[in-house]
């Protein structure tokens, strides 16, 4: 084959493969309905209005990436609190709730009735969008720290 | 890969993209030079690549040319905040792309057709994701055998 026409192919191969990364979902979001979180997280805080609960693993490459966001989501907004459980040590919860891949946070309210789950490298910005819907549903007025 | 000075199997998580990246340069070189018909060129790059794999599989992601090229010269130069993932995904991930492109070049020392050509693009499919938006598929097989317990890991010791 020609250099030209090898060049072309395998640029359109660099092409492809970055188009596919683009086109990949980083993370999932799933809204669900009538679902509570039953399992004994002492770690969490009933008080507050939304409850992230982390879901990670011993060789979870994305989760100190999102334990920092969450860190820094409840530095900014009181009305929310986050908490971790490790699968690893966990597989029957994995099973429960088919948890497929760490890491993914399910939101809980007050209730602890599982409002939306994620999973995967969630961006603050989902968060943020996320936390910004379903404080709009309760009357707690947001309070965002600048 | 810089490590956590606290955590000694751990790598900094740019440092596997960084590899990468330079990984899927040289599988898209060879797979150029596999295209026109150099398979001498070829078949020698594809056996380096082998070999840096099989460095990486061995020693760990940490003492790969690419890990010690991150730590020394691109690291320091990054911005301070950084996440540590356990080394042993990545290093399982070195192993596949081992795998992959050895059997490659065996199947080619064969002369069965194309064996050599798919084999780099699969790999270079693989690294190629992993450089650009850090999806590591060697590290999700890996999780994926310690899910179902064929790899045992520390968790369940």
């Amino acid at each position: 084959m020609p250099w030209e026409i090898a060049l072309i192919v395998t640029s359109a191969l660099l092409v492809a493969v970055l188009g596919l990364g683009f086109l990949l979902p980083k993370y999932r979001k799933r809204s669900v309905q009538g679902e509570q979180f039953t399992h004994e997280n002492t770690s969490e805080h009933p008080d507050t209005a939304l409850n992230f609960v982390l879901f990670s693993s011993d060789y979870c490459a994305n989760c100190p990436a999102v334990r920092r966001v969450l860190t820094e989501l409840d530095d900014e907004y009181p009305q929310i609190s986050w908490s971790e459980v490790n699968l690893s040590h966990n597989l029957e919860l994995a099973k429960h709730y088919q948890i497929m891949r760490t890491p993914a946070v399910f939101v809980l309210n007050s209730n602890r009735d599982i409002l939306t789950r994620f999973s995967g490298a969630v961006a603050k910005s989902a968060f943020v969008a996320e936390i910004q819907t379903q404080l709009n549903l309760h009357p707690v007025e947001e309070n965002h720290v600048q | 890969m810089s490590s956590n000075p606290s955590h000694s199997n751990t790598v900094d998580t740019r440092g596997p993209r960084f590899g990468a990246a330079i990984t899927s340069a040289l599988l898209l070189i060879a797979i150029f030079l596999t295209v026109t018909g150099a398979v001498v060129a070829a078949t020698t790059l594809a056996i380096i690549i082998v070999v840096l794999f099989a460095w990486g599989a061995i020693a760990g992601v940490q003492n790969h040319p690419w890990g010690l090229i991150f730590r020394s010269l691109v690291r320091p130069r990054l911005s301070k905040q950084a996440e540590f993932e356990d080394a042993t995904p990545p290093r399982f991930a070195q192993l596949i792309g081992l795998i992959v492109v050895g059997v490659g070049l065996l199947l080619h020392a064969f002369a069965v057709p194309y064996a050599l050509l798919i084999a780099l693009i699969a790999a270079f499919i693989a690294a190629g994701l992993n450089a650009s938006i850090g999806f590591c598929l060697g590290c999700e097989i890996y999780l994926l055998l310690a899910r179902i317990g064929v790899i045992k890991t520390r968790a369940a010791h």
